[in-house]
């Protein structure tokens, strides 16, 4: 009889293979995102193409703001522009927590390996979903080597410290954020030496040692994630004197707007509040009406394809009820129209701010068009999206 | 009361009945038996209505399930054999959700509350509960209603003792009126339910 003893298994060999559980149930829930976002993710391709400028110039445009921070005589600006990155690249990974997370499984694991290695584990996994955020520092490598050969590696490899930076502060803002400051008090001090004109070395190291200091002081290993529950005002209850459909409508609204959903909607929090800000942005310009009303208007695509995106979140709600709904007489197209509805619903209280900014702020009278229209989209989307979940279901 | 013909149902590559055809004309608990993957879970859930046959047909009172299926569901109270409940909503609120839906007795419905030990758990969501709670009030919203057929997968699963008597003496009531199909894999629970084994096999048609 052969025994295979824990001691068998090499910590490489575990470290791979928690590795690669960590990726594949990342890419089967970012995939899950990424249909729920299809029609989002067509239009922004075929929006933002860059087909017309060559590779060179669109390398050297990405890694732009990159360079900008080495640059000597604009502290401000600098600091400003980091801060913002690492803003970004913390919003990027509390977005996908979830699916960062390894899922339930995860939770119940005992891990064979100590919590250094954990730890290298989730900057793995953090640098590998990075990889978008990462290109305009690949791209501003290129462009400094491009441009100036080797003499530029001091560069190159500063640019390459402040690129590790970011899956760095991710994991401490997940685990243990009070330990940022030591990465953010050496990137001021290694901007401000590059702002000064000091050796471009010296941004390397003070970068790295943040690093190093952030990464050495967050002992704890996890960070409890409960949230706690916010009671449903009374009109969302679940009421027996209340019909079916209303009663549907408020478990629907309910999971939507769950305090446990927050962090999922600060996309569409962005394209509800867009035409406010844009009006606010652009009445000081010269703008003539028309032109103000179809900028403002266009707003409407991105809120049209994501509250039917919601369609997807809406049928994960019910796929385990179906059963009993069907012994209850509430069958799957019933639903899909309960469910429509309270999307239309929906999509009118999100429509309220560009409404009112076009109505009152503007006086566009014209813009009464835009809601049927912008009604009549989502039935279609709607529509679409209940296609592609019905096809799922049968396949 | 019940009455299957010729059912049939794939799943995958894998035939799960060929043809089952069988009929329980009379008030009765019937407890179907087999092994693991037999397809006692995919029998009681077509029988509920829950889950669609591939072939056949499934007769309730004589209101088929494949043609009249709104009307042939309203005479089956349901109970799956794990807790599908949106783990938001309070227990409470579920016995709210599904009160419109059919007639129910509420003089069973506070029986079975207090007698499942309910009430302390009334405003707990489901996300918090234990299985076996959770199972008491899928347990309690089907009890409750004026069906006259029963469906129960697997009802013994997580409940305590005194839960347990409580379900048998309200399927003994039960019994000379109404059909109650259920499963359980647990001989001497069968027994003190007072269930009539029947094993799944043989009700496949040869």
């Amino acid at each position: 009889m052969i025994v295979h003893r824990a001691g068998n298994i090499s910590g490489a060999r575990i470290f791979g293979l928690l590795f690669w559980w960590r990726m594949r149930y990342f890419a089967a829930e970012t995939f899950r995102l990424l249909v729920r976002r299809w029609q989002t993710t067509v239009f922004l391709l075929l929006m933002a193409s860059p087909a017309m400028t060559p590779l060179i110039a669109q390398l050297h445009a990405l890694g732009m703001p990159v360079l900008s921070l080495l640059e000597p005589g604009h502290f401000k600006d600098s600091a400003g522009l980091w801060l913002l990155l690492l803003a970004i690249a913390w919003g990027w990974s509390a977005l996908q927590a979830g699916a960062l997370s390894g899922g339930a499984g995860w939770r119940y694991l005992s891990l064979p390996l100590p919590p250094r290695r954990i730890r290298w584990l989730n900057l793995g996994v953090l640098t590998v979903i990075d990889l978008p955020l990462l290109l305009p520092f690949c791209a501003a490598e290129f462009t400094l080597l491009h441009r100036f050969g080797m003499q530029a590696f001091p560069s190159v490899v500063a640019v390459a410290a402040l690129a590790m930076q970011l899956p760095v502060v991710q994991l401490l803002a997940q685990q243990r954020w009070p330990c940022m400051v030591y990465c953010l008090v050496a990137d001021i001090a290694g901007l401000a030496a590059a702002a000064t004109g000091k050796s471009i070395w010296l941004v390397a190291l003070a970068v790295l040692v943040g690093n190093l200091l952030g990464l050495t002081f967050s002992t704890r290993v996890s960070r409890s994630s409960r949230v706690r529950s916010i009671k449903p005002p009374s009109c969302l209850l679940l009421n027996a004197e209340y019909g079916r459909p209303r009663n549907i409508a408020a478990i629907n609204l309910r999971y939507l707007f769950g305090s446990f959903q927050f962090g999922r909607y600060l996309g569409l929090l962005f394209w509800i509040t867009l035409p406010v800000a844009l009006h606010e942005l652009l009445r000081t310009h010269d703008i003539g009406p028309a032109a103000m009303l179809l900028i403002l208007s266009l707003g409407l695509i991105p809120l049209v394809l994501h509250t039917a995106g919601l369609v997807f979140d809406l049928q994960r709600l019910h796929a385990p009820m179906t059963p009993l709904h069907t012994v209850y007489g509430l069958g799957v197209s019933w639903l899909h129209r309960v469910n429509s509805a309270v999307l239309q619903a929906v999509f009118l209280a999100f429509c309220l701010p560009m409404m009112s900014t076009l109505l009152l702020h503007g006086r566009y009278w014209q813009a009464l068009a835009v809601l049927p229209i912008g009604m009549l989209m989502l039935a279609a989307c709607i529509r679409l999206n209940y296609w592609k979940v019905d096809r799922a279901i049968k396949r | 009361m019940i009455k299957v013909q010729r059912l049939g149902k794939q799943r995958g590559q894998q035939t799960v009945f060929r043809q089952l055809d069988f009929a329980w004309d009379t008030p009765d608990i019937i407890c179907i038996t087999g092994a693991n993957g037999a397809g006692k879970t995919t029998l009681l859930s077509m029988l509920a209505g829950a889950m669609s046959p591939d072939v056949g047909d499934v007769l309730i009172q004589g209101r088929s399930l494949v043609d009249q299926h709104h009307s042939a569901v309203q005479l089956i109270s349901y109970v799956p054999d794990d807790c599908p409940i949106y783990p938001f909503i309070t227990g409470r609120e579920w016995l709210a959700f599904t009160k419109p839906i059919r007639a129910f007795d509420a003089n069973v419905e506070q029986a079975l509350l207090s007698g499942f030990g309910l009430e302390p758990h009334l405003d707990c969501r489901f996300g918090t509960m234990s299985l076996g709670t959770a199972k008491k009030f899928l347990l309690t919203s089907a009890l409750m209603c004026r069906a006259p057929i029963l469906i129960l997968d697997e009802p013994t699963n997580g409940l305590d003792k005194r839960s347990f008597e409580v379900l048998c003496q309200h399927l003994e009531q039960r019994k000379t009126e109404d059909l109650i199909v259920l499963s359980c894999l647990d001989q001497a629970q069968q027994n003190q339910l007072g269930a009539r084994p029947v094993e799944l096999s043989s009700l496949e048609r040869l």
